[in-house]
């Protein structure tokens, strides 16, 4: 019987927890208030944002990025104490969405007004259904419409360095144009050329390069997933590096596992350019040269399996 | 990594004031899962049930990929897939000796069904999973509601249960010759660990679930044989190792779940020496004047 008892308090502790947490959850929201310092604090789920708002908010703003190294996986991080407390005290918030970082959603949730926060992927207006890839940051027109809608929040919050923000956004457009030009250049030269991929993560700049993706779907599903690839999409995989058809092999060494090895020494083998992407920023890069290094990648690449073509 | 560093990213108390109101959500679900955790424990260790702990943890997966596949929702799928995976194992290992092998007999076919309904679907998986585990520390108001419930409806079914049920997990047989229900109390009990475990790994994640709901009531066992105290201790133990690791989280710079985990195996380890020396010296007054009567 006194089992019973012992219960019984058990029950009455949650149910006071649970008023408490109702508590806690009218107080929580009430937080983010402007830095003291008199910069705009932003949070960025990864370095790659981290880097654009600082390139377009420059000394007026303190960014603080989620995930900076380039080893971590933004699809399964796992916060800590110090990124809350960044996120509960940022007046802008800088998310990718598109399930890429739901880490952020879940830490913002009831500390973050949702209204400060910006969501890349819906930004970006790239979202249509099942098959959206969410790695939007290799998009390069999705960017240049990020760096306008974070000239105009920071402008909302700080009037007085608008023009500031307005100059700095133009200068990054006029990188990104500099990049999509040589883009269209390469999409001009190299008419029809296809790429392979491990992942879909470049690929919107693979296409703005002109590169179709020739990589059987289920292969990079497979990948994706951290499943195991059908042995026969493995071998189409395969066979297509030593076609001859491929312009390059485009591949995340962040997801490197067996089967991806085995196409990438299909490709070394056959003579397919193997060119690297990261999902995140490498150290001592920002956007638009880590973009600019990424294009010129391609570039080489390109060449190159067209001089072997010959 | 030099060793002020690790220390420096390991424990940092700096913002301490600023950051403990922020983690008052997290805390209290820490507290409520300790609490569940260490309830239900005791009865997956009696009736030796860790291993389905794991089991409803990896099947959940399989439940949201079939709602995946289906265009249900994925965080409903993965509830339902762990409450039928769990009363799955109940009904077929209602033996002690069968359970372990239909664990391993289902859980890898569950997961290679998972597998298959992936790769049926029409489209991109990989950013359809990211809210199916959630994260100690970004606990908020809703998933402590949801999480406080689950945690009432559990612990008033197993108050009902109770007696009955410790009876069953202790000796089944004789239990089933006194006309107790043992099978409909294995389901039942299934049922309260499937939920149970499903709702917590949404709220905390899948690592944390298997800390708490194993390590603290085997280390109570390590050093009681009184059933009561077996209960209190391990909720003690859950509680201490969840609210405890969270604390000691706050103003470090890495994550809470190896804290915790930490935490909660340093009272394993502190509780098996300190019973296997009590085992040297024999468990109480009672078993010791047992022994001196035989």
């Amino acid at each position: 019987m006194r089992l019973r008892r012992t219960s019984l308090t058990f029950g009455l502790a949650v149910a006071v927890s649970v008023a408490l947490g109702a508590c806690a959850g009218g107080s929580g929201a009430s937080t983010g208030t402007p830095p003291d310092s008199g910069k705009i604090s932003v949070v960025a789920s990864t370095n790659v944002y981290g880097s654009i708002a600082g390139a377009v908010g420059g000394d007026a703003v303190d960014v603080h990025s989620i995930i900076d190294r380039p080893d971590a996986d933004p699809h399964s991080y796992e916060a800590t104490a110090q990124d809350k407390l960044a996120v509960s005290k940022a007046a802008v918030g800088i998310e990718n969405g598109g399930g890429y970082d739901d880490f952020f959603g879940q830490l913002a949730s009831g500390i973050l007004d949702p209204a400060k926060v910006v969501n890349v992927s819906a930004l970006s207006g790239l979202d249509k259904g099942a098959d959206f890839n969410e790695h939007v940051w290799y998009s390069l027109p999705a960017m240049s419409k990020l760096a306008d809608e974070l000239a105009r929040r920071f402008t909302a919050l700080d009037a007085a360095r608008a023009s500031t923000f307005t100059v700095n956004a133009a200068a990054f457009k006029k990188g990104l144009d500099g990049l999509e030009g040589k883009l269209s250049a390469l999409k001009a030269a190299h008419a029809g050329a296809t790429a392979a991929i491990t992942e879909p993560v470049p690929l919107y700049l693979l296409q703005e390069a002109g590169l179709a993706n020739a990589t059987p779907a289920a292969f990079s599903t497979a990948i994706e997933n951290g499943s195991d690839v059908p042995t026969t999409v493995l071998r189409d995989t395969v066979a297509l590096m030593s076609s001859g058809t491929v312009g390059l092999l485009a591949y995340n060494e962040q997801t490197e596992g067996p089967q991806t090895l085995e196409v990438k020494k299909a490709a070394r083998a056959a003579g397919v350019p193997v060119v690297d992407f990261t999902e995140t920023l490498p150290a001592g890069d920002s956007y638009l040269t880590w973009m600019g290094a990424n294009t010129a990648n391609i570039a080489k690449a390109l060449e190159q399996s067209t001089a072997t073509a010959k | 990594m030099s060793w002020t560093d690790f220390t420096g990213a390991v424990f940092n108390f700096t913002d301490y004031a600023e950051l403990l109101p922020l983690f008052r959500d997290s805390l209290l679900a820490g507290a409520i899962l300790g609490l569940v955790g260490g309830l239900i424990g005791t009865f997956v260790m009696m009736r030796d049930l860790a291993f389905a702990v794991h089991g409803i943890a990896e099947l959940s997966f399989a439940g949201a990929a079939f709602a995946l596949l289906v265009g249900a929702d994925v965080i409903l799928g993965s509830l339902v897939g762990s409450v039928l995976a769990a009363l799955l194992l109940g009904a077929m290992g209602v033996r002690a000796r069968e359970k372990n092998s239909v664990i391993g007999v289902i859980m890898p076919f569950g997961l290679g069904l998972g597998i298959l309904f992936l790769s049926l679907y029409q489209g991109r998986a990989a950013n359809k999973f990211g809210l199916l585990t959630g994260q100690i520390v970004s606990v908020d108001s809703t998933q402590l509601s949801a999480l406080a419930v689950t945690a009432l409806v559990v612990i008033a079914g197993l108050v009902l249960i109770w007696r009955p049920l410790t009876f069953a997990s202790a000796d089944p047989d004789i239990a089933a010759a006194r006309g107790i229900p043992v099978r409909t109390l294995s389901m039942a009990f299934m049922f309260l660990l499937g939920i149970s475990v499903a709702l917590s790994i949404q709220v905390v994640g899948a690592l944390l679930v298997l800390a708490l709901l194993i390590t603290p009531a085997a280390a109570a066992l390590q050093v009681t044989a009184a059933p009561r105290m077996v209960v209190l201790l391990s909720v003690a133990f859950a509680i201490l190792s969840t609210v405890g690791g969270i604390m000691l989280a706050l103003g470090g710079r890495i994550p809470i779940s190896p804290y915790v985990t930490t935490l909660s195996f340093a009272i394993y380890l502190v509780c098996r020496v300190a019973g296997s020396w009590r085992r040297r010296r024999g468990w109480s007054a009672r078993a010791a004047s047992l022994r001196a009567h035989a």
